[in-house]
């Protein structure tokens, strides 16, 4: 598999005086370089919006087109708004011994299977295959700390829409262990509850919340 | 106080502690809704949901990417399409990495993180870029 664009370079500052930020070079398949830095919220926030900065560098100097530019073909050839609700969402993984490296590895490989479909000609918005089923393989990487042994695994999904949301749930928690009791922090009118429940229909949920006007909505919600 | 049903319980009343449940939980799940506690709560919090896991039992959680801090307030929040000034004040997200730092500290097992990538739409703004706006953390308890 050919990676439109790999992680040559990633130098990420932060801490809790100085704003983080993050140094990237990014090669592409023609083994060109480009060098971009961010900065963010935090340090995986900087090396996403460094690696944001060098990929459209990049784009540009290789004369790309833009990541969504079929998304306005389809919709004007299925009317205005046919596209709304269905932007490009792909998802990526990203393997390191340090979450910042596995976020940004994770984001830009999801950038790469955009460009790789649209450089087949599939249209950004087209989706993998029907139905809302979100596909995810976790990659694990195991790192140390303090307390010994920890896995910290990163990946990029595909969200749902929220109607999707049922068969979402039921991929993300999909456990090992059978579920049958599921406690819902702050469950406000109910529908994570709800949705959860609905994809585990033998489970038992309790939902908590501050607001009791909250409780009595999620509680007829739920009924 | 807790009311159950087989199904679809009603939800319970509660302040701003966990309510006394001796059960432990398969799954728990907070949509939203944590970021709203002070962030020494926030991390107690954590740590209280852990005691009521069950062992193997999850943790599911998804979070905006943005944190509202002073030093994220100078930085435009562009994956929500909101401004700064906009932010909810009843928000307190804290950084991403302080969050991890606490689920390693207070013994979670294996914490994995979902990032959002969403390409912008033509009529947005930021039209062009592909970057997460929304994170998941699914947190696991140990067996033990």
């Amino acid at each position: 598999m050919v990676h439109r664009f790999a992680i040559a370079e990633l130098e990420v500052h932060g801490g809790t005086a100085v704003d983080a930020s993050a140094r990237i070079v990014l090669t592409d398949a023609d083994n060109g370089k480009v060098e971009a830095t961010g900065t963010g919220n935090g340090m995986i926030d900087a090396a996403m919006n460094a690696g944001v900065g060098g990929e459209r560098h990049r784009r540009r100097a290789a004369r790309l087109p833009g990541l969504v530019g079929d998304e306005r073909r389809r919709r004007a050839r299925r009317g205005r708004g046919a596209a709304r609700g269905r932007r490009p969402r792909r998802d990526g993984r990203g393997v390191a011994t340090d979450v910042v490296e596995a976020s940004a590895r994770a984001y830009l490989n999801a950038v790469n299977k955009i460009v790789r479909l649209q450089e087949r000609g599939v249209p950004a918005g087209a989706r993998p295959h029907d139905g809302p089923v979100v596909r995810w393989a976790p990659s694990s990487i195991v790192g140390s700390s303090r307390r010994g042994r920890r896995t910290i695994s990163t990946s990029v999904i595909r969200l749902p829409h929220r109607a999707e949301g049922h068969a979402v749930l039921r991929e993300l928690v999909a456990a090992s262990t059978p579920i049958t009791r599921v406690l819902d922090v702050g469950t406000g009118d109910g529908y994570t509850l709800g949705s959860v429940l609905l994809a585990y229909p033998d489970a038992t949920g309790v939902g908590i919340d501050f607001s009791p006007e909250m409780l009595d909505r999620g509680a007829s919600a739920l009924r | 106080m807790t009311t159950r049903a087989s199904r679809f319980p009603a939800p319970t009343t509660t302040n701003n502690r966990c309510p006394a449940i001796s059960d432990r939980f398969d799954l728990i799940v907070s949509s939203f809704a944590i970021h709203h506690c002070a962030p020494e709560r926030q991390r107690a919090l954590y740590g209280e949901l852990l005691a009521r896991l069950a062992p193997g039992g999850r943790y599911r959680e998804p979070r905006a990417r943005r944190v509202a801090d002073a030093r994220a307030a100078r930085c435009v929040p562009r994956g929500l399409g909101i401004t700064p000034e906009e932010e909810d004040p009843a928000n307190q997200l804290v950084g991403l990495e302080t969050q991890l730092g606490w689920l390693r500290d207070l013994g979670y097992a294996e914490v994995e993180l979902l990032l959002e990538v969403a390409a912008s739409s033509r009529s947005s703004p930021e039209y062009g870029r592909t970057e997460p706006s929304v994170v998941h953390l699914l947190a696991l308890r140990g067996s033990g």
